[in-house]
């Protein structure tokens, strides 16, 4: 009797630990979801955040580093003093460069802002720029963000 | 005859027995919905964070082609299967939130289009498919400008 006791105590602790350690894992992989969808978001805040506070939308141009990565360009300053601010993927992450402008931009001396493993960037008119990107654990999405009052060709 | 005190002790092993499989059985219950209710929420929090950044979209495309129905669909990446009609355009995406065809679809944006005091009003909602589950609503309004569509 005192066996068979011990016996069933034992059996139901494995089974509930069992069940337990299933359920933790299952907990680890909806953080990781949660994780993935709040860096999509991260990522498009991000950059809606910086193109809708531009002043003037007619500063921000695509271009690419060293003519192969993507890349958006946000011109400042006067007349005297222009700078740009370049921000393109490098190395699985989001980098930002500020030079003068017309100055030669190396993806290396970037820095970095966020992971990223790739962005794209295209005006699909003057004034609509389309946005794709792709996050670290693979999940991709293509936004739009209207820079109202944009003017000149791209 | 068996003594009242040995058989007072088996019965309280019996009974603690009895407690600790009860205790267990709802702990075990207790722990598999919460898990079940923990990862449904993952599920449309997930949801939501993505029909917010495509409603986003949406508006901003709507404002670049002056509420132009035609003109959205062409600007929405990937967008192949659209239907527009009359005042209503409506998107298809799939369970990612990517563009898909209707049939195949799991989420539809449908975006509604009114004239008032000189503005457009736009509405966009976003809702999961089967049964028309709404998952968020925009709502914004554009000056209108003669010519539109």
């Amino acid at each position: 009797m005192k066996r068979t006791v011990v016996i069933i105590i034992i059996c139901a602790f494995i089974l509930f630990s069992s069940v337990l350690a299933a359920l933790c894992t299952g907990i680890y992989r909806i953080d990781s979801a949660v994780g993935a969808s709040r860096e999509l978001r991260d990522v498009y805040m991000y950059f809606a955040g910086m193109i809708r506070s531009c002043e003037d939308p007619s500063s921000v141009r695509t271009a690419s580093v060293g003519g192969e990565i993507p890349a958006l360009v946000f011109r400042t300053g006067s007349d005297d003093n222009v700078s740009e601010t370049w921000y393109f993927t490098y190395d699985g992450q989001l980098q930002k460069i500020r030079t003068d402008e017309g100055a030669a931009v190396s993806p290396e001396e970037g820095t970095g802002i966020m992971e990223l493993q790739n962005c794209d960037f295209t005006f699909i008119t003057n004034d609509l720029l389309e946005i794709s990107f792709e996050t670290q654990n693979g999940q991709s999405a293509s936004v739009n963000i209207c820079l109202t009052g944009r003017e000149g060709a791209e | 005859m068996v003594s009242p005190k040995r058989l007072s002790l088996r019965h309280l092993r019996i009974i603690f027995i009895s407690l600790l499989a009860v205790f267990m059985s709802v702990s075990i219950t207790a722990c598999v919905w919460l898990y079940f209710q923990a990862e449904k929420k993952c599920e449309n929090a997930a949801a939501l964070n993505r029909a917010v950044i495509e409603a986003s979209s949406i508006a901003d495309t709507l404002k670049a082609a002056d509420g132009s129905f035609s003109r959205t669909a062409r600007y929405m990446h990937g967008h192949r299967s659209t239907v527009i009609s009359g005042n209503t355009l409506t998107l298809y995406y799939d369970s990612d939130m990517h563009p898909s065809s209707q049939s195949a679809s799991s989420y539809t944006a449908h975006i509604n289009r009114m004239k008032e005091n000189g503005c457009i009003i736009f509405e966009i909602t976003i809702s999961e498919n089967p049964g028309k589950n709404q998952i968020y609503n925009l709502e914004f309004m554009i000056p209108q400008k003669k010519g539109g569509s």
